[in-house]
């Protein structure tokens, strides 16, 4: 789970602080007390820029890290797309795929979060700043 | 804050430390112990949460249902006689425990948290009224947390908040300040769950009985299972407790209370075995302990926490104290030399077996995910304790927690895997 990709990211997080004008929304897990809220601006239905803050363990912190470089320049049904592959990229619902590792190759360093899927304790971590992303999004 | 503890010299931290064997022999052996002995790799370190359980427990609560099993109080027959007979067997047994003569001031029930809605309801509700105060403190696990503070909202009384030292024991200049002929109830944990500091009780009830005749509510959750009691000598109320913690099952625990207080209470759950006659717009009640027990009890886990104490009583509970206070003198002793560790609390002399810690830049949950990963389990979170963290300026915390089966190797395992942690998250 602990790879270089999550401890790089964790360490030296792209994409920290909230854009200006920004829609922001924000996840906290009540369990820890971490909160990560994102923040998106739109151009027509394009994200244009988009950063996050708060704090959260190293794999919450990676998760956005990756997210911000991940959706940058996205339409929004792409971006709410792609939020739903992570999700089952970290519920391990992806497990042939991940396996065959070839089909995740356009994901790049979110591959790594297949590692938190067996810590099914941890798929809150991994997820929060996408669920705050969605929400920022008017998508659930 | 807590105590912040560093290596004083550029030496590489926790390799130099942790190659020698800390020798601290249990003071029970694992062998007694099914889930420890069948797992010998594995160190559990979150005994504040739960701890194991002995085969002298489970072998009580399965006896129990192979030969005495029937409905206590109900059956002319024998058999639910002997139910009746093992049900109030165990509560002689827990209470003399406690250091309660009076058997029949022990009530059942589900644990803490339990017990602690009991005395908020059948005593609270009925002699709170608007502008009283109720006094808490900071330290406090929510069950003897959201009862008070709930229980002020619907009375329209004020609760009070007691403030902690730097090193998180209770501010007794402050509960002295906070005190005054309005206070009702005074709620205080025995022990902390998250960070360990023990309550000076004898000096917490001598000050509250200076100002006030207030209702002494302890929460002996982490007291019971730790320290020595002697109910009848700390002149407290009601000693709420859990089975759980203590060797025993889930399900069960109770809270002692005296009779003069029990007096004063109204039942707050009606139903069977409460009663004494039902008539058609109106009841009258059981009596002690009965009344604030409705409904069948749990006759087979009370039998099982009965067997718990029995074999604490066999280990001596000076002895386990003495135990913790070893095992936490070895930790901090190895755990000095690594960098960027905080410890809460105060200095083990004062603090039950928990060691309560954050590492600088790795994550509480990240450390638990990796202290797991060398079969070390510990808690990560909040320890249901949100207003103390709030106050310690941590979301959350790392706590490993010791009882009577922890021994060195579970130190050793301890520091072995924190050094692995750091290691990984300090790797450039």
């Amino acid at each position: 789970m602990y790879q270089d990709v999550i401890l790089r990211h964790y360490r030296a997080p792209k994409g920290r602080g909230l854009p200006e004008n920004a829609v922001v929304a924000e996840r906290a897990n009540p369990l820890c007390g971490d909160r990560i809220s994102v923040g998106v601006v739109l151009e027509e239905d394009r994200i244009v820029d988009l950063g996050f803050d708060g704090r959260g363990c190293s794999i919450a912190t990676a998760s956005a890290s990756m997210l911000t470089e991940a959706v940058r320049g996205l339409l929004v049904p792409d971006a709410l797309a792609l939020s739903e592959r992570v999700a089952r990229v970290v519920k391990g619902a992806l497990d042939d795929e991940v396996q065959a590792a070839e089909p995740l190759g356009d994901l790049g360093d979110l591959r790594a979060l297949a590692g938190v899927s067996s810590y099914p304790q941890r798929h809150s971590c991994a997820l929060m700043a996408w669920q705050a992303l969605r929400e920022g999004l008017g998508g659930r | 804050m807590g105590h912040t503890l560093h290596a004083d010299s550029a030496a590489p931290m926790t390799h130099a430390a942790s190659t020698h064997t800390t020798r601290l022999a249990p003071l029970a052996p694992r062998a007694d112990f099914p889930l420890l002995a069948a797992r010998p790799a594995l160190h559990y370190l979150d005994s504040a949460a739960t701890s194991q359980k002995p085969q002298a427990v489970l072998d009580a609560i399965t006896g129990f249902y192979t030969t005495a099993n029937a409905n206590p109080h109900r059956g002319a027959y024998a058999l639910s006689a002997a139910a009746t007979d093992a049900y109030h067997g165990a509560r002689a047994t827990v209470a003399q425990f406690l250091g309660a003569a009076d058997t029949d001031t022990l009530v059942f029930t589900r644990g803490t948290t339990e017990s602690m809605n009991l005395v908020a309801n059948a005593w609270g509700r009925v002699h709170v009224r608007p502008g009283d105060e109720i006094v808490i403190t900071a330290l406090e696990h929510h069950a003897n947390f959201v009862p008070w503070q709930q229980l002020a909202a619907s009375n329209d009384a004020v609760l009070r908040i007691v403030e902690l030292t730097s090193d998180q024991r209770i501010d007794l200049d402050h509960l002295a300040s906070l005190l005054s002929a309005k206070t009702k109830i005074v709620a205080i944990t025995h022990v902390s769950n998250a960070v360990g500091s023990i309550t000076p009780v004898a000096e917490v009830v001598r000050l509250v009985r200076e100002h006030t005749p207030a209702l002494i509510v302890l929460d002996g959750a982490q007291g019971a299972p730790h320290l020595p009691v002697q109910f009848d000598a700390l002149d407290v109320d009601f000693y709420a407790f859990s089975g759980h913690k203590l060797l025993g099952p889930m399900g069960i625990g109770g809270v002692v209370g005296k009779r003069a207080r029990w007096m004063e209470c109204e039942p707050w759950q009606f139903g069977g075995d409460m009663i004494e006659w039902v008539n058609d717009h109106d009841s009258t009640w059981n009596v002690l302990p009965h009344k604030f027990e409705a409904g069948t009890p749990n006759a087979a886990d009370a039998v099982g926490l009965a067997a718990a104490v029995r074999y604490l009583e066999s280990l001596d509970m000076t002895h386990v104290r003495a135990h913790e206070v070893a095992l936490l003198e070895a930790a901090h002793a190895k755990l000095d030399t690594l960098d960027g560790l905080t410890v809460y609390g105060p200095p083990p002399a004062e603090r039950s077996g928990v060691l309560s810690f954050t590492l600088a830049d790795v994550h509480p949950h990240d450390l638990a995910t990796i202290l797991d990963q060398h079969g070390v389990c510990i808690r990560a979170g909040h320890h249901c304790a949100q207003p103390l963290m709030r106050r310690l300026g941590a979301s959350a915390t790392a706590r490993a927690s010791f009882y009577v089966y922890s021994d060195g190797s579970d130190v050793d395992a301890l520091v072995h895997a924190l050094g692995e942690a750091q290691r990984l998250f300090a790797a450039a």
